[in-house]
């Protein structure tokens, strides 16, 4: 049996989520793999929880019930204010999962705390798509100079193992990839075609449903599949900018164009679409007929098309929600356990 | 695997407000002293489903009365940490009705199921006041169902597996895992509901699924009764019952017994079923001993001005019993319009005029408190 100790940032959805599967599933994994799983620390905004030796099964699920931001002030194992850098005072882990939210202005403060643990000679492992938007040349670079591993499936399509499939096609030569990357916009299109809503009236529902935030901008505006569409890019070997990613806007569709599609035979969809040869991007809402396979992608699900000079792959599953990011961010911490282990 | 394993559900008419959390949860410490490996099935506070009914229909005087009524209850369970974060649910509950417009089956499963989510949440902090080692775990994402919204079947198959992945190592590790009744979601990950008797439906899916030894469903009445004792003043508590007579009570409108409740035991996993208080109460059974063969209890419904009473018990419908039951009303001159019964169901139907009804239910009453 062999022990990784971990340090979790970030505990919104995906870190709780993340949490409660570590506790759960943390027997099976030791069964498995012979891997025991340790969360040493967990850092939010106010502050972090350490111990050493690591929360049992029912510290991380009493853990999960606090409200948020106020892990500083649980006793205790609280530290008020403690930042990543003072958890890492405490104990160096094995592995550094960073569940923090992305920002694309700055990456912060995912950019930081992965470039630390990296540093620090740690793993990493992150939900966080906004450091490898901005910085996924240096992360790289520095992760192999320290010789430790850097993982972030969680990133695209949550549960549904894109980058793992994309990762394998070494022999394949891409010529592009198009498809649904944004659960939060496809439902929104979703509602507004079957019940023929406006879209202020879909955006409620979806977040009514706590699929859309209180600010959906991310998601409307595109930077959500833009932002995937660059992290693919990177993983492609064929880099490309978030600036360059050309962006329409969901929430400028009118009912009208919607009830034309339909009498068209026709379904609008946000289509997100890299195309290789000429490295150019776009996220764009697209008429397409209602046989097109993306057409029957409804609701929250993804779909990605994959178009080589071999074949086509297709790739649908849920791309969202903090259960499947969380076991994406675990399969890469199980990957990353295995790899050192030889 | 799980050897004498537990499942008590917590019944909504037990959870009235904070004291009452704190009673349930001491009897619940009580409980688990002989049985550690538990799991609590809980309900919401009593009659909060149907005022959320009312608020989807726009009452603000239903949701205020929620508001309140759970917020109390936090603020005496354990003070300011539990009010923030229940009013932070609260505050969810009610942006959902604000934005909701439209009756939606979706939306309407989904803030109905707050009644149970905010009740967990209550349940957890009380049992931890008595150092009961507790933890929630979502229905949401355990109990998976079909996409009937209001009145979902739980999907056995992909409930078992993840109460094996996600609530059989609580059990392991010595907790004590603490669930929604009533709720589950879509394969897809949609909140459905699932309808009258819910929650029993989930305490027995769930007993099925891990192979259990006994369920118990908690409520305010010691037991299912013989008969409605607004009319039968002799009625008592019926100490056993089968499978089958709990389907057929239910099915004749017998208060706290929905069929639901007992199919996934019959289909999948047989066990004792405890409905009542924590003392008292009736058991259900597979089969019940032979000295308890014979009428059980009497339901009734009303349709087009006659009244169907139902005598029900494993061997009623037997010739020397109908002829009983003939015999006596012959006796007591009371005119039955119609009856009917099948060789192989547990019961014996009568039609009265509704004039002659009440006199009727007390006569044949006598039947079980001589049988018995």
């Amino acid at each position: 049996m062999k022990e990784f100790n971990i340090v979790l940032v970030g505990f919104g959805t995906v870190g709780r989520s993340f949490a409660k599967l570590v506790a759960t599933k943390g027997k099976s994994i030791e069964d498995k793999y012979g891997i025991r799983l340790k969360i040493v620390g967990i850092v939010d905004s106010s502050g972090a929880v350490i111990k050493e030796e690591g929360f049992t099964l029912y510290e991380l699920l009493r853990l999960c019930e606090l409200p948020r931001s106020t892990l500083g002030s649980y006793t205790p194992y609280g530290v008020r204010n403690a930042s990543v850098r003072d958890v890492y005072s405490k104990v160096i882990p094995d592995i550094h999962v960073e569940a923090t939210p992305s920002n694309y202005e700055n990456g912060e403060p995912g950019l930081s705390n992965i470039l630390y643990a990296l540093e620090n000679s740690v793993n990493v492992v992150s939900s966080n798509k906004a450091p490898f938007v901005l910085r996924y040349r240096d992360i790289m670079d520095l992760a192999s100079r320290k010789k430790v591993k850097v993982k972030f499936k969680a990133t695209v399509m949550a549960g549904t193992p894109l980058i793992d499939l994309l990762m394998s096609l070494k022999g394949y030569e891409i010529e592009y990839i198009e498809g649904i990357l944004n659960g939060t916009t496809n439902f929104i299109l979703t509602e507004m075609h079957e019940n023929l809503v406006t879209y202020d009236e879909a955006l409620r529902k979806a977040q009514a449903l706590g699929i859309a935030e209180a600010n959906p901008d991310l998601d409307v505006k595109g930077w959500d599949p833009a932002a995937k569409l660059v992290i693919i890019s990177n993983v492609i070997g064929k880099p490309i900018n978030l600036s360059d990613v050309v962006r329409e806007d969901v929430s400028r569709l009118d009912i009208k164009e919607v009830y034309k599609a339909i009498k068209e035979n026709s379904v609008i969809k946000f289509i997100a679409k890299l195309n290789v040869r000429d490295r150019s991007a776009s996220v764009r809402l697209t008429k397409i007929p209602r046989n097109n396979i993306f057409a029957s992608i409804t609701g929250t699900l993804n779909a990605v098309k994959i178009v080589t000079d071999v074949n086509e792959i297709i790739v649908i599953g849920k791309g969202a929600g903090g259960f499947e990011t969380a076991h994406a961010i675990l399969d890469d911490v199980i990957s990353i356990a295995q790899e050192v282990m030889g | 695997m799980l050897r004498d394993l537990k499942i008590v559900k917590i019944g909504g008419s037990v959870l009235r407000d904070g004291k009452s959390y704190i009673h349930v949860a001491e009897e619940i410490r009580k409980f688990i002293e002989t049985s550690n490996r538990t799991i609590i099935v809980v309900s919401a506070m009593n009659g909060v489903t149907d005022s959320l009914l009312k608020a989807l229909n726009g009452s603000r005087e239903a949701l205020e009365e929620v508001i309140d009524r759970y917020i109390d209850a936090a603020a005496y369970i354990c003070g300011r940490k539990l009010v923030e974060r229940i009013n932070n649910i609260l505050t969810r509950l009610k942006a959902i009705l604000k934005l909701v417009y439209k009756h939606d089956p979706v939306l309407i499963d989904l803030v109905l199921s707050f009644g149970e989510k905010l009740s967990k949440i209550l349940l957890i902090e009380a049992l931890v006041q008595e150092d009961v080692k507790a933890v929630g775990v979502d229905a949401t994402e355990v109990i998976k169902t079909n996409n009937v919204h209001g009145n979902a079947l739980i999907k056995y198959y992909e409930t078992s597996i993840r109460l094996n992945n996600y609530v059989v190592p609580l059990l392991l590790e010595g907790t004590i895992p603490v669930i929604e009744g009533f709720i589950g979601s879509t394969l897809e990950g949609e909140v459905t509901t699932l309808g009258r008797g819910g929650s029993d439906y989930t305490a027995t899916t769930i007993a099925a699924l891990l192979g259990a030894s006994e369920v118990y469903l908690i409520t305010n009445v010691p037991g299912i009764l013989s008969a409605d004792p607004r009319y039968v003043s002799h009625a008592r508590i019926v100490p056993e019952m089968s499978y089958r007579e709990a389907v057929e009570a239910s099915m004749y409108g017998c208060k706290n017994l929905h069929p639901r409740t007992f199919y996934p035991l019959m289909e999948i996993h047989k066990c004792r079923v405890h409905i009542g208080t924590w003392s008292k109460g009736t058991s259900i059974l597979e089969v019940v001993d032979r000295n308890h063969v014979g009428p059980k209890l009497i339901a009734f419904k009303f349709k087009g001005g006659y009244a169907y009473i139902a005598l029900i018990g494993d061997g009623v419908s037997d010739h020397r019993i109908v002829s009983q039951v003939i015999d006596l009303l012959k006796h007591n001159e009371l005119r039955y319009e119609g009856i009917y019964m099948l060789a192989n169901r547990p019961s014996i139907v009568l039609i009265f005029r509704k004039s002659v009804f009440a006199k009727a239910l007390n006569i044949l009453h006598e039947l079980i408190v001589k049988g018995g």
